[in-house]
């Protein structure tokens, strides 16, 4: 098959020199034609001989190119296809099915239960603040509480409660009458008039 | 059907958690009292006391605060009687003359505020008897042609934290 390519390759050279003598006016026209056609009759037996070789099946090493080249796809696809498996083995795993095992759910019947214990005692716990509140509140409205502060100092008292007072006469050496007025509680003022 | 059972009382007791802490925080109600012609509202927890002081018309205590038998934290009305040609500026002034004048008591800080249009004279100060430092509150105010004295008073340490109690009264305040 070599053979037939390479000969093919040398008659095509060839006619294509052929041609560019007879451009160029080195080779005579009856010449040129004789040539030519001696020429293509060799490229044209070559041609069949190669389809008959196809024909008959004989593939060996006088395979044609395209033949070559397609094979070595195949193989190229099958090398890429059996590193895609070995990847795919390597790295892609198949899910395992899990079962279903009433223990390991995703809801346990332990868990159910702790669920229902927290439940209950916090129900237990606050219905027991809330009674201990309520109780509370009770308790604080019967306090009796006793205050005694007050805004205004003890001599501003004692001087409001003047209309509380005696009066009381009293006579000086001098025989004039004075009007002191005596707070009847411990603090003492003097606004005494005179005269 | 058990994560639908689990998400529902979950989401049940999430609902109730968070409804409970904002009903505790709104449970700031007041109460109301409304005696001696005069009315005011007063924080929940604390209760009308006895009151021995002169001119007094009512007190408000928080019962918590009882030390001694007596609370320390309170709020007393007081309405002192006015004299002829005396008003609640006069009346404050000459309260105050000589307040601070060889007693224990120091004061803090003095302001005029108005509140609904009512000018109100506020005194602050500090005292300290028997090892128990209290600090008071007045605010002086007229309702009616009578003056009221509205007295705050709680533990030093207590006494900032107790403010919003004694808005509380002196904000809605009234008198017939």
């Amino acid at each position: 098959m070599i053979d037939i390519v390479s000969q093919k390759e040398k008659l095509i050279k060839r006619l294509k020199e052929l041609e560019t003598e007879y451009n160029q006016g080195y080779l005579p026209k009856n010449d040129f034609i004789r040539q030519k056609e001696y020429l293509s009759q060799q490229l044209e037996a070559l041609e069949v001989a190669d389809r008959v070789k196809r024909l008959q099946g004989k593939q060996g090493s006088e395979k044609s190119l395209d033949y070559w080249s397609e094979k070595e796809k195949e193989n190229q696809g099958i090398v890429d296809q059996e590193e895609k498996e070995e990847l795919l083995k390597k790295y892609v795993t198949k899910p395992q099915t899990i079962e279903k095992n009433p223990e390991n759910g995703w809801l346990s019947n332990r868990a159910k239960i702790i669920i229902s214990i927290i439940l209950i005692v916090g129900f237990l716990v606050g219905t027991a603040f809330g009674v201990s509140v309520i109780s509370k509140t009770s308790e604080l409205s019967q306090v009796s509480m006793i205050v005694n502060d007050s805004a205004f100092p003890a001599k501003n008292i004692t001087n409001i409660t003047k209309n509380t007072t005696t009066t009381k006469k009293i006579y000086t050496n001098r025989t004039r009458l004075i009007n002191r007025t005596v707070p009847s509680s411990t603090g003492s003022t003097n606004n005494s008039t005179t005269p | 059907m058990n994560k639908i059972i689990f998400t529902l009382i979950l989401t049940i007791l999430v609902v109730v958690t968070v409804m409970g802490c904002v009903t505790d925080q709104k449970n700031n109600q007041t109460n109301k009292y409304s005696q001696n012609n005069i009315s005011f509202d007063y924080a929940e927890n604390w209760r009308v006391a006895n009151v021995t002081s002169p001119y007094a018309v009512a007190a408000v205590a928080d019962p918590t605060t009882v030390q001694n038998g007596r609370p320390t934290t309170l709020v007393i009305i007081q309405k002192p009687p006015l004299t002829r040609g005396t008003n609640l500026k006069l009346a404050y002034e000459n309260n105050y003359a000589n307040f601070f004048n060889n007693t224990s008591y120091q004061k803090v800080s003095e302001a005029n505020i108005t509140l609904n249009n009512t000018k109100i004279y506020e005194n602050v100060y500090t005292t300290n008897t028997a090892g128990l430092e209290k600090e008071y509150r007045v605010a002086w105010l007229s309702k009616n042609q009578k003056v009221y004295v509205i007295l705050c008073s709680a533990l030093k340490k207590d006494f900032d934290r107790e403010q919003s109690n004694f808005d509380l009264v002196i904000k809605s305040f009234q008198a017939q």
